[in-house]
């Protein structure tokens, strides 16, 4: 099985990923979904959403054959937050 | 039950950490109540551990800056079950 890896830089994932959440998301999504983690394939469109990011990622995972997926909270903007300890180094 | 220590004021646990074709490594790592993921590790660990790439997101770092990161899984042995999590690209202590 091929491994899968990040085919974009990382500006253009995050650039790509973020129009596509505007454009295809962001229309449709209801109260219910404020609290959710949107999984987004930045070559098709294709996306699930859930509250667990795993979850929307599992599911899209069997949908998509070898995505490349953006994660992000469908409110905050953002995937995680980093405590103080984080600083020490640098992503 | 996870027993840790503290050590320089802050709270660390020890754990097993699986990636992908049976690499395993214990690892220790410092909870951080201010973080939201799972758990992070530094380049060399999850290339050390084969783990495979399943995501890329962005995070908020503890002094307001933004980050992007790739996200990769992995099965740790939490308070003595198997779970799968995912593992944060960030290159700092986990």
């Amino acid at each position: 099985m091929a491994v899968t890896k990040r085919r974009y830089s990382k500006e253009e994932f995050a650039r790509r990923g973020d129009a596509l959440v505007e454009s295809k998301v962001r229309p449709y999504l209801t109260e219910a979904d404020e609290d959710k983690f949107v999984a987004i394939d930045i070559e098709t469109g294709e996306f699930e959403l859930d509250k667990n990011e795993m979850r929307a990622v599992g599911r899209l995972r069997k949908r998509i054959a070898d995505p490349q997926i953006w994660l992000v909270h469908v409110t905050l903007g953002y995937l995680h937050r980093f405590g103080g300890h984080g600083l020490r180094g640098q992503p | 039950m996870i027993v840790g220590v503290v050590q320089r004021r802050e709270p660390r646990i020890r754990f097993t950490i699986r990636g992908f074709r049976g690499h395993q490594q214990e690892i220790e790592a410092v909870v951080d109540s201010g973080y939201t993921g799972w758990l992070t590790l530094p380049s060399t660990a999850i290339a050390a551990l084969s783990l495979r790439w399943r995501t890329f997101g962005r995070g908020i770092l503890a002094d307001g800056s933004v980050s992007a990161f790739d996200v990769y899984q992995a099965k740790v042995v939490w308070d003595g079950r198997l779970r799968t999590v995912f593992v944060d690209e960030f290159d700092a202590t986990p």
